[in-house]
C-alpha cells in the first residue's frame, strides 16, 4: 500500500515544500529510505521504526520504501521524522479510517507533519519551524502537526491551524478522537535576560559617546568607538539596540525565522521580540561572520539583522574576516553561491566597532603608554580602510573618573532617546519615500546626498573652509554631509546649518592619519 | 693624498712640510682604522693613543702587548674587542678602500689632526677624535644653539621647539641637536623650514637614519641643509649607549644649550652636565610643577640655569641684536565670539576631551564640538586623537 505525507524541509533562510511517500509490500523485510538525505536524516529510519515499537503499535513484516520528494533537493535535519512516521503507517495500514475518523476526513492531506522523534516515542523540536510553516501556509496547507516546543513558533502564521504534541501516541489519540493537548507556554527563562534590563541610564558620565551613539543610530551610520581600555565602549554598544525603534511584528519574524533556523530561539519564546545584539569573537573565521558551512547556515551578520553588529577590538579580527563585511555593509544582505544553489541572507545591521589606540590601550596618554610609535602604527595599520570607509562616525571615549562613578544623578533612559530616535526614523521615511528600500541618511548615494543636503550660500562657504582645513577626501566629503543630514534631521531642521556641518566633521572617522600617526 | 684638509695651504711648502703632512695622513688612516675595529670606542681609542704615542704606531702593536699592560681585557666584556682588534688586519684593505671611497658617498672625515676640526670641540676633555660628516659642520663663526628635550614630549613642547628653533634659526642662530624624536627631531624641523640649516648629532652611522620617523629632516640635513654628524663608523647601529656618547658632542658644538621638557632622570641631564663642564650657558623652558616632563627643567632652574621665556633672551647673550619683536606664543583673541573666547579659555596646552571641556563651559556636547571646529577652522585649537582638542 502507497501513502503520502505532506511535509517541509530548509533551504538557507526559506521553507521547501516536501512531500514523504511510503510503499510496503511483500518482500524481504526491510526499510529503504532514499532522496538525497543527509546523514541525520537517514538515521530517521531508527527512530522511526523503534517509536513505533515504543508507542505500542506492532509494525507489519513488509517490505518498506521511503522517498522523500522532491528527490533532486538535499535534505537535512531531523525534522522529517515525523512525516516518516505517518507515512509507514498509513502504508501498512495501521491507522484504518474507521478507527481514525480525522484520517477518513481528509486530515492528511490538509496537514503537514513536522519533527523529530525520540525511541520512547517522544516528539522533540526542530529547528526553522517558523520558516516552514510560513511556507507551508502559503503553499495552501490548512494546518500543521508540530512537537509543542515549536508550536508557539508556528502559531506565529497568522491563519495556519497548529496541532502541537508531546508524543506520538499523544497524536494518535487525537488523530482517533479529536482531542487536542492543550497548548501551555513553558515558562520563558530568558538566556538573554541581562539583555533585557540593560538601559542608557547605566551609563554614568561618556556623554560625547552617547550624543555619537545616539546621531549613528538616527541616521543609521556605522560607528567606531575608540579609547583605552575599560572606558566604556563595550557598555555604549550593548545599548544601542535599546534606543532603536521598536521591531515591527513584520520585522520580528523575519528576525525569528534566522533565530529559528539556528535554533537560537530564547527557550520557552516564540519570537525574537528585541533588536539583536551580537558581539563574535575577534578569531572568528569570515564563515562564522557572513554564513556558510557544509549545511549552510546564516552567520553573525544575519543574526545581527535589524540589530547590531559589535565589533570589539576592531583590529584583533583577521583581515579576510573583516573585508568579508563588505558586500553585507553595502547590500544589506548575504549571497553564498554553492553547489546546490545561492542562498540569500538578511544582513540588515549596524556595524559597531570599538578598538583601543594602541597595543597597551593608554595612548594617547604618554605617561603612562609603553607602545613605541612604530606598534601605534602597526596596531592602527590593522585597522582594513575598507571598513572604515563605510564607518560614517568616530568618538574617542574618555576614560572613566571616579566622580562620574559617583554621580548618582539619573541618566537619561532609553525609552527617551528612543523616542527621538523613532522621530527621526519617520522624517527620514518620509525623505525617502519616493526611492525604493531606501530608509535611512546613510544609505544616500551621491547624487541623493546633493538632492537632500541642499546648504545655504554660507553653509556652503563655510564647508568649503572645512573642507579646505582639514583636508577632506571627497569620500569624507559625503561622509559629513550625510552625518550632517542626520543631526539636522534630530534638530527636525529642513535646512543644514554650519553648526551641523561643524559637528559631522568633529566625529568624521580618520581614514588614513587615525589619530595623528606621525605625530606630524 | 686623498683628503681635502691636508693638503690645503701644504702644497708650496718645503720637504719638512710634507714629510709633516705625510706622517699626519698616515696618522689619520690609524685612526680610521682603529675606530672601526668593532666596539672600540673612544675610551679605548684614548688609552691606545696614550700608551703608543700616535694612532699609526697604536694600530700595529698587537693584542698581546694590549692584554698585558691591561688595556684589553680577555673578560666578558673585553672578549669581543680583544678578538676583533685581533683579526682586524683581515678587513684592512676593504676599509682602506672605504677611506678613500668616502667622499663619493659625500661623507667625510675630520680629525683631530685636521685644521676644519670644530674649534668648539678642541677645547673638551674627551673630544671625538674623528668625526664622520655628511653635509657640513656648523660654522665657527655664527653662533649655535642646541635645542635639545625628552622624546616622549608633550605637544606643548613640541610647539616651543617649533617656536624656539624657528626664531633662532632665522635670527642667524645654528639650530644643532640629536635627531632624536620628540623635542629634538621637531626643533630640526622648525630650523629647517626657517631658515634651510640645521646640525644633527647621530647616535648611528652618519647613513643611517634613526628614528626613521624623521627622515625628512635627515635627508635634508644629509643633503647638504646643515649637515649631521658622528663619531661612530659607517653602518654602526643606534645602540643605546651610544647616545650618552653622542650628548657630549651636542654639547660640545653649541654656544648655548636650550632645555624644553625633560623628566627627572634623561640622557638630557647627561648633555646638560656636558655643557656645563664646557662652560656652556644653559636654558631651560620652565615646567609645571605638576608635570613629569617639567621636572628636569625645573630641577636646572633652581641650580642655576637661565629661564627661557623668549627667544630674545637667548639672541642677548649670544649678543645678537633683536631685529624685529617676534610674537608671542599667546594669540590675539580679539578675532573671536564670545563663546569662542569661553572656550579657547578653557582649553590647555595638553589635549583634552570634548566631554572634560564642555563640562568645564557648562555647555552641550554639540554646541561645544561646533565652538570647537570652528576654533580649529581659526587656527586657534587643534586634534590630534578623535575627540580630544588642544589650544595652539
Amino acid at each position: 500500500m502507497f501513502a503520502r505525507i505532506k511535509c517541509a524541509g530548509l533551504f538557507g533562510v526559506q521553507g521547501f515544500f516536501a512531500e514523504t511517500e511510503a510503499d510496503c509490500g511483500n518482500g524481504i523485510p526491510g526499510f529503504y529510505l532514499t532522496g538525497a538525505l543527509s546523514q541525520e536524516t537517514k538515521e530517521g529510519q531508527y527512530r522511526v521504526s523503534t517509536a513505533i515499537k515504543n508507542s505500542g503499535i506492532r509494525q507489519k513484516p513488509q517490505k518498506i520504501t521511503v522517498n522523500i520528494s522532491p528527490a533532486f533537493r538535499r535534505k537535512e535535519g531531523t525534522a522529517f521524522d515525523l512525516s516518516i512516521l505517518m507515512a509507514v503507517l498509513c502504508a501498512q495500514d495501521l491507522l484504518p479510517p474507521e478507527e481514525y475518523p480525522l484520517i477518513a476526513d481528509g486530515f492528511l492531506n490538509k496537514y503537514a507533519f513536522l519533527g523529530e522523534l525520540g525511541l520512547d516515542g517522544g516528539l522533540k523540536g526542530v529547528r526553522g519551524v517558523l520558516p516552514m510553516a510560513d511556507m507551508l501556509k502559503k503553499s495552501g496547507m490548512e494546518g500543521i502537526v508540530v512537537p509543542m516546543e515549536n508550536a508557539g513558533e508556528a502559531m506565529l502564521v497568522p491563519g495556519l491551524q497548529v496541532i502541537g504534541q508531546r508524543t506520538v501516541a499523544g497524536l494518535l489519540r487525537f488523530l482517533r478522537t479529536g482531542e487536542r493537548e492543550p497548548y501551555t507556554k513553558e515558562s520563558s527563562k530568558s538566556l538573554h535576560g541581562e539583555e533585557g534590563c540593560v538601559d542608557f541610564s547605566d551609563i554614568r558620565g561618556q556623554r560625547y559617546l552617547k550624543r555619537a551613539a545616539e546621531i549613528a543610530v538616527s541616521g543609521r551610520h556605522n560607528l567606531l568607538l575608540s579609547g583605552a581600555a575599560g572606558s566604556g565602549k563595550t557598555m555604549i554598544a550593548r545599548r544601542i539596540p535599546t534606543i532603536m525603534p521598536e521591531l515591527t511584528r513584520e520585522e520580528q519574524i523575519e528576525l525569528s525565522k534566522i533565530y529559528s533556523i539556528c535554533g537560537l530561539l530564547p527557550p520557552g519564546e516564540a519570537l525574537v521580540k528585541k533588536r539583536p545584539f551580537r558581539a563574535p569573537h575577534h578569531v572568528s573565521s569570515a564563515a562564522a561572520l557572513i554564513g556558510g558551512g557544509s549545511c549552510v547556515r546564516p552567520g553573525e551578520v544575519s543574526l545581527a539583522s535589524k540589530g547590531v553588529l559589535f565589533l570589539d577590538e576592531l583590529p584583533l579580527y583577521r583581515r579576510e574576516t573583516i573585508e568579508a563585511l563588505r558586500e553585507p555593509l553595502e547590500e544589506r544582505r548575504v549571497l553564498l553561491t554553492r553547489l546546490k544553489g545561492v542562498y540569500e541572507f538578511p544582513a540588515d545591521f549596524a556595524l559597531v566597532a570599538a578598538c583601543n589606540n594602541c597595543p597597551c590601550g593608554f595612548y594617547p596618554d604618554t605617561e603612562r603608554c609603553r607602545c613605541t610609535k612604530a606598534q601605534i602604527r602597526m596596531y592602527q595599520g590593522r585597522l582594513s580602510r575598507p571598513i572604515l570607509e563605510r564607518i560614517d562616525i568616530c568618538a574617542e571615549a574618555l576614560p572613566i573618573r571616579f566622580e562620574d562613578l559617583k554621580d548618582k544623578a539619573a541618566s537619561e533612559c532609553s525609552a527617551e532617546i528612543r523616542k527621538r530616535v523613532e522621530r527621526v526614523y519617520g522624517i527620514q521615511r518620509m525623505r525617502f519615500r519616493n526611492i525604493p528600500g531606501r530608509l535611512y541618511n546613510s544609505e544616500m548615494t551621491a547624487g541623493e546626498t546633493e538632492q537632500f543636503c541642499r546648504l545655504s550660500s554660507e553653509t556652503e562657504t563655510f564647508l568649503r573652509e572645512v573642507f579646505i582645513k582639514m583636508g577632506f577626501s571627497a569620500r569624507t566629503f559625503h561622509k559629513v554631509l550625510r552625518v550632517a543630514r542626520t543631526i539636522a534631521d534630530m534638530e527636525g531642521m529642513e535646512e543644514i546649518e554650519t553648526r551641523h556641518i561643524s559637528e559631522a566633521a568633529a566625529l568624521r572617522s580618520f581614514e588614513n592619519r587615525l589619530w595623528g600617526g606621525a605625530g606630524a | 693624498m686623498m683628503t681635502g684638509e691636508v693638503k690645503t695651504g701644504k702644497m708650496a711648502g718645503t720637504d719638512a712640510d710634507y714629510r709633516e703632512a705625510e706622517r699626519t695622513e698616515r696618522e689619520r688612516q690609524g685612526l680610521f682604522l682603529l675606530n672601526n675595529v668593532g666596539g672600540m670606542y673612544h675610551g679605548l681609542l684614548r688609552k691606545m693613543y696614550d700608551y703608543a704615542g700616535g694612532f699609526e704606531e697604536a694600530y700595529r702593536i698587537p693584542a698581546g702587548e694590549y692584554l698585558k699592560c691591561g688595556i684589553l681585557r680577555n673578560n666578558e666584556q673585553g672578549k669581543a674587542v680583544l678578538m676583533a682588534y685581533d683579526r682586524r688586519h683581515e678587513q684592512e684593505d676593504l676599509l682602506m678602500r672605504e677611506y678613500h671611497g668616502l667622499s663619493r658617498e659625500g661623507i667625510r672625515i675630520v680629525t683631530i689632526f685636521d685644521r676644519t676640526y670644530p674649534k668648539r670641540l678642541s677645547g673638551m676633555e674627551d673630544k671625538p677624535f674623528l668625526l664622520y660628516v655628511r653635509g657640513r659642520l656648523p660654522e665657527e663663526t655664527r653662533p649655535a644653539a642646541a635645542v635639545i628635550g625628552a622624546r616622549r614630549c608633550s605637544e606643548y613642547g613640541r610647539d616651543c621647539a617649533r617656536y624656539f628653533a624657528s626664531a633662532l634659526s632665522e635670527a642667524g642662530v645654528q639650530v644643532v641637536s640629536g635627531m632624536a624624536a620628540g623635542i629634538d627631531g621637531e626643533a630640526q624641523r622648525a630650523a629647517l623650514e626657517a631658515s634651510g640649516e640645521s646640525f644633527g648629532v647621530l647616535g648611528s652611522g652618519v647613513d643611517i637614519c634613526y628614528p626613521q620617523e624623521n627622515r625628512d629632516i635627515y635627508r635634508r640635513m644629509a643633503g647638504g641643509a646643515g649637515g649631521v654628524v658622528s663619531e661612530f663608523p659607517r653602518n654602526s647601529q643606534a645602540l643605546p649607549f651610544h647616545f650618552i656618547l653622542r650628548n657630549r658632542i651636542i654639547a660640545g658644538l653649541c654656544d648655548v644649550l636650550l632645555v624644553l621638557e625633560a623628566r627627572e632622570k634623561s640622557g638630557t641631564g647627561i648633555t646638560v652636565s656636558n655643557a656645563l663642564d664646557l662652560g656652556k650657558d644653559i636654558f631651560a623652558l620652565p615646567g609645571r610643577i605638576s608635570d613629569p616632563l617639567g621636572r628636569g627643567c625645573n630641577a636646572l632652574l633652581k641650580d642655576g640655569a637661565m629661564v627661557l621665556t623668549s627667544p630674545e633672551d637667548v639672541l642677548s647673550v649670544l649678543q645678537i641684536p633683536v631685529q624685529k619683536k617676534r610674537d608671542g606664543m599667546e594669540k590675539d583673541i580679539s578675532v573671536l565670539a564670545n563663546e569662542e573666547k569661553l572656550v579657547y579659555s578653557c582649553l590647555d596646552s595638553a589635549e583634552q576631551h570634548i566631554e572634560t571641556l564642555s563640562e568645564r563651559a557648562n555647555m552641550e556636547i554639540s554646541e561645544m564640538t561646533d565652538l570647537l571646529v570652528r576654533l580649529e577652522l581659526k587656527g586657534f585649537c587643534a586634534s590630534v586623537t578623535q575627540g580630544c582638542y588642544r589650544r595652539l
